[in-house]
């Protein structure tokens, strides 16, 4: 899958995790732009994450993800293994 | 800019505050939410806590404070955990043990995490402030206190400091907890006497209606058989005495063993024990309302002020 792919499907993931089907993603999007962004929802955004592209995801690789962009590229390193 | 809206009238919370924002800049936007709710009858109470902490905490507030990143990012990985399994990651006193309660210088970070957890986690604040200010003030004069778990004493403390209150009993199963709560009490210049005694809630064989007040905040989850405790509490107690429970449902945490998914379950638990519930009052994480934390099964602080009929 490549990136633009990975950025469509993840469009869809963060649409259903915040319950806001306008949300439209960029790869500079942060944690700031989008309402209820929080420590819990995060949670909640990255297993949605693992169960959508059937990948694994440790603590220490989603704990200082400052964008969609790095998300984008996490996804991307693991989808292709 | 200060960590919070009106941070200079209340220097203890603002220094709680810069040292945590000091170990972890990107906690700001938290801090904001959980200190910036701006109730300032509410700040000025929680002021009275960030004293009793920071006297607690003496010069090393800034080890406290990385030690509470640090417990925030163990009790992170239990949430991922809790999110993918739907369980608590232990279930057996024995893995608790194995994992945390046995290792002294993890329960040492753990411990000094948690009691900022108190100031800086708007449900943990709440918690106490409902303590404080409702659940000791309805106790009878001349009212005999027990607490099971007494901890880091910040709860113990207001107890001892209530001049209606005639007698203080502690129990706890770790007699090096109950050597930390002592030490805790000295640091907050308690001189009157507490029976500190070793005891554990689910085996005890109490004296019955021994008490006309038991706080029990943050124990049930950590035990195996949370209906034997209550049973226990519930024996203890005197008819007319009340009791204040704090029981948090889906709150993954290293040792949080006994699992509750709905507030109801709680309050079935309770009634079903014979206590009559004067006041149920479900608090969600910062941040968050409590629509969305039932929605999404956030941890919810359920407490508790039951009376024995």
């Amino acid at each position: 899958m490549d990136k633009m792919n990975i950025q469509s499907v993840l469009q869809e993931v963060f649409q259903d995790v915040f319950d806001d089907p306008s949300i439209v993603i960029t790869r500079a999007t942060t944690a700031s732009d989008v309402e209820g962004w929080d420590s819990f929802n995060h949670v909640r955004l990255i297993v949605a994450v693992e169960e959508r592209f059937k990948i694994g995801l440790s603590t220490a690789e989603v704990a200082d993800l400052r964008n969609v962009g790095e998300l984008i590229d996490l996804v991307g390193s693991h989808v292709r293994t | 800019m200060s960590a919070f809206p009106g941070a200079q009238e209340f220097p203890h919370l603002a220094a709680i505050a810069a040292a945590t924002l000091q170990a972890w800049p990107e906690h700001e936007k938290f801090i904001r939410v959980s200190l910036g709710n701006g109730d300032r009858g509410f700040l000025s109470r929680l002021e009275n806590v960030a004293t009793d902490v920071v006297a607690l905490t003496g010069d090393e507030l800034d080890v406290f404070a990385r030690d509470y990143r640090w417990t925030c990012e163990i009790v992170r990985e239990e949430q991922f955990y809790f999110a993918r399994h739907k369980k608590y990651r232990r279930s057996t006193l024995e893995e608790a043990i194995r994992d945390v309660y046995g290792n002294a210088p993890y329960m040492s970070r753990y411990v000094n995490g948690l009691l900022l957890t108190q100031v800086l986690w708007l449900n943990h604040a709440q918690a106490m402030d409902i303590y404080r200010d409702k659940f000791l003030p309805g106790n009878r004069e001349g009212y005999e206190h027990l607490e099971v778990g007494p901890g880091h004493g910040l709860f113990l403390v207001s107890a001892a400091r209530d001049p209606r209150c005639a007698g203080l009993t502690a129990w706890d199963v770790s007699p090096s907890s109950l050597e930390s709560t002592r030490r805790a009490l000295r640091k907050m210049k308690v001189v009157r006497p507490v029976a500190m005694e070793e005891a554990e809630i689910c085996s005890v064989d109490p004296k019955p209606d021994a008490f006309d007040s038991i706080m029990c905040s943050e124990v049930l989850e950590h035990t195996e058989h949370p209906h034997k405790a209550l049973d226990n509490i519930f024996r203890v107690l005197r008819p007319g005495g009340q009791l204040f429970l704090n029981i948090p449902v889906n709150s993954p945490a290293p040792d949080h063993i006994s699992l509750w998914r709905k507030p109801g379950e709680v309050q079935s638990m309770v009634e079903n024990k014979g206590f009559v519930i004067e006041e149920f009052i479900a608090l969600p994480p910062t941040g968050q309302t409590l629509q969305d934390a039932l929605k999404h099964d956030f941890d919810i602080s359920c407490i508790i002020i039951a009376s024995k009929p």
